[in-house]
């Protein structure tokens, strides 16, 4: 199994576009913190400057921005290899493909970590550079450092329910799009309009992970962050088993 | 050794592959020759584990490729439709796959040498051309100094030259005692280093062994260009022959050059041109007709 992670970390270094998605990484996340970041002379934000959460809150935010692109990654692990004919010389080198996938997998998480070491510190930084700007004072409060952990652990489940998806839907355009029109679209709407329904979508179930509720006005509706993690691992497990036995077994011609 | 017993593949009403059932040898080189579509490529995707049999089995030493615990080492593939892609360098792609099935390092730059592509090793794939995409390809299948080499329609994209080489390549692998099994829909580019063959026609194996055995069974036949081709024509159908008038001059005829010759001296009609068309290109046209009518 290790030789096959190695195969894929090989594969994710070897073009351009990791790079390219870091790169979109990082700005989703500093545009994300920017527009949470409240101005002082805004009236009726959701956020004042002088909210103890303030940081952790705009953190939390901002590690939404790396999130999607990590989904986004996670899917092409699979649906670039249908795309340009790589699966064929993927599966004479491991022909068992249940193996390809836990590779894929496992080499997603260790890119999620990577990405959050480059996302994290810049959403921290941006933040922490807006507040003070604005002049406010920073209010480093324990918070912080729990939702620094949740997004990690977001990041590191995004890529890896977005390898799921991609083994199950191996057509490109049909997964990215799919999934961002899911994440951005309908479950904003549930989360909103149906929350005892929203709260178990992977975006619902984020929130609650990153103890972002408390001040939302979904409040006592989302999950508590343990609950919220292991749904993201659920739809992991779920999606990726239901791969294993339909799409992942197709012939490949 | 690759055994195919009772394979068959059908894709809802269409049989593609039906009841194929094939022994190929090491030491050789087998061709796997039919028409498009005669489902070849089907069979070898089949045999390399790609493409689930709907019934039988295709096996490698013994064992159906997805159970075979070094794959890289036992077979390697050169298939068509398998790509690469465009942004990742020769040396990544196979650099990629040598680790995924544990070969030693050194494995791509070998294969990279084998194919000729040494000075191309960090030049992305998009810039190749097809010859050097089909040349990747082959490193990718001699990759893991394997037993049994498998290629689909190899020559596709190569040039005279790179025909050549590759014929040069199958020799020598047979030569060392392993296993070649090569597709290709033209006989012409398989018949000169061919020691056995294997012909697919509407997903059935039509005939199998040696170009010797196969010549025997060819129909005689010869194309013929006389000024007088009536009087020809006339005096061949006489003699019970089936006579095809290309034009005025020119005749098609079923039967042996060496009769035609001599009925014409016979009856003293001038030859421009006689020209013997039988042979093994006219028993694998007969094989394939007889299949699909």
């Amino acid at each position: 199994m290790t030789a096959l992670v190695r195969a894929e970390l090989i594969k994710l270094r070897s073009t351009r576009m990791i790079w390219w998605l870091l790169a979109s990484a990082l700005a989703l996340v500093v545009l994300a913190v920017f527009f949470t970041i409240p101005t002082p002379s805004g009236p009726q934000a959701p956020l004042s400057l002088n909210d103890g959460d303030l940081l952790a809150r705009a953190v939390g935010v901002g590690a939404s921005g790396g999130e999607v692109v990590m989904i986004v990654l996670g899917i092409l692990a699979f649906t670039q290899e249908a795309r340009f004919g790589t699966d064929t010389a993927t599966y004479l080198a491991a022909p068992r493909r249940g193996r390809v996938l836990a590779a894929k997998l496992i080499a997603m998480v260790l890119v999620g970590a990577l990405f959050s070491l480059a996302t994290l510190p810049v959403a921290v930084a941006t933040a922490v550079g807006l507040i003070e700007a604005r002049g406010a004072t920073v209010a480093w409060t324990g918070e912080v450092a729990a939702v620094l952990a949740a997004a990690v652990i977001v990041m590191i489940l995004f890529g890896a329910i977005g390898v799921a998806v991609g083994a199950m839907v191996q057509n490109q355009i049909a997964a990215v799009v799919g999934t961002l029109v899911w994440l951005l679209v309908i479950e904003q709407l549930l989360v909103v309009l149906a929350p005892s329904i929203g709260r178990w979508t992977p975006g619902g179930a984020t929130t609650g992970l990153l103890q972002l509720g408390r001040a939302a006005t979904t409040s006592g509706e989302l999950l508590a962050p343990v609950a919220g993690g292991l749904v993201l691992c659920a739809y992991v497990a779920i999606i990726g088993a239901a791969a294993s036995a339909t799409s992942l077994r197709r012939d490949i011609a | 050794m690759i055994e195919l017993r009772a394979l068959t593949k059908r894709y809802g009403e269409t049989l593609a592959v039906e009841e194929l059932t094939a022994t190929v040898r090491p030491g050789r080189v087998t061709a796997f020759l039919g028409p498009n579509g005669a489902g070849k490529t089907t069979t070898l995707r089949m045999l390399m584990g790609l493409v689930t049999p709907t019934s039988g089995e295709a096996l490698i030493d013994g064992r159906p490729y997805r159970a075979l615990r070094e794959p890289l080492r036992a077979a390697g593939a050169l298939l068509e439709a398998s790509g690469f892609h465009p942004g990742r360098s020769a040396r990544a792609h196979l650099r990629a796959l040598a680790v995924a099935g544990r070969l030693d390092a050194a494995a791509p730059d070998r294969a990279l040498a084998a194919v000729e592509l040494s000075g191309h090793a960090d030049a992305r794939v998009g810039t190749f051309s097809l010859g050097m995409r089909q040349r990747l390809g082959l490193a990718a299948a001699l990759l893991g100094d394997p037993r049994i080499l498998v290629l689909d329609e190899p020559t596709n994209g190569l040039d005279p030259q790179g025909i050549r080489w590759l014929r040069g390549v199958l020799r020598r692998f047979a030569d060392e005692g392993r296993t070649v099994l090569v597709s290709s829909h033209l006989l012409g580019e398989v018949e000169q280093i061919a020691d056995e063959l294997l012909i697919m026609a509407r997903g059935r194996l039509v005939a199998a062994g040696s170009p010797h055995d196969l010549r025997d069974h060819a129909p005689a036949s010869c194309e013929v260009r006389t000024p007088d081709g009536d009087r020809l024509s006339e005096v061949l159908r006489g003699a019970g022959f089936a006579v095809q008038r290309a034009s005025e001059t020119q005749l098609a005829v079923s039967g042996p050059a060496e009769h035609v010759g001599t009925l014409a001296a016979e009856h003293a009609i001038v030859l421009h041109r006689l020209v013997d068309t039988g042979g093994l290109e006219a028993a694998f046209l007969a094989l394939v007709e007889d299949a699909e009518t």
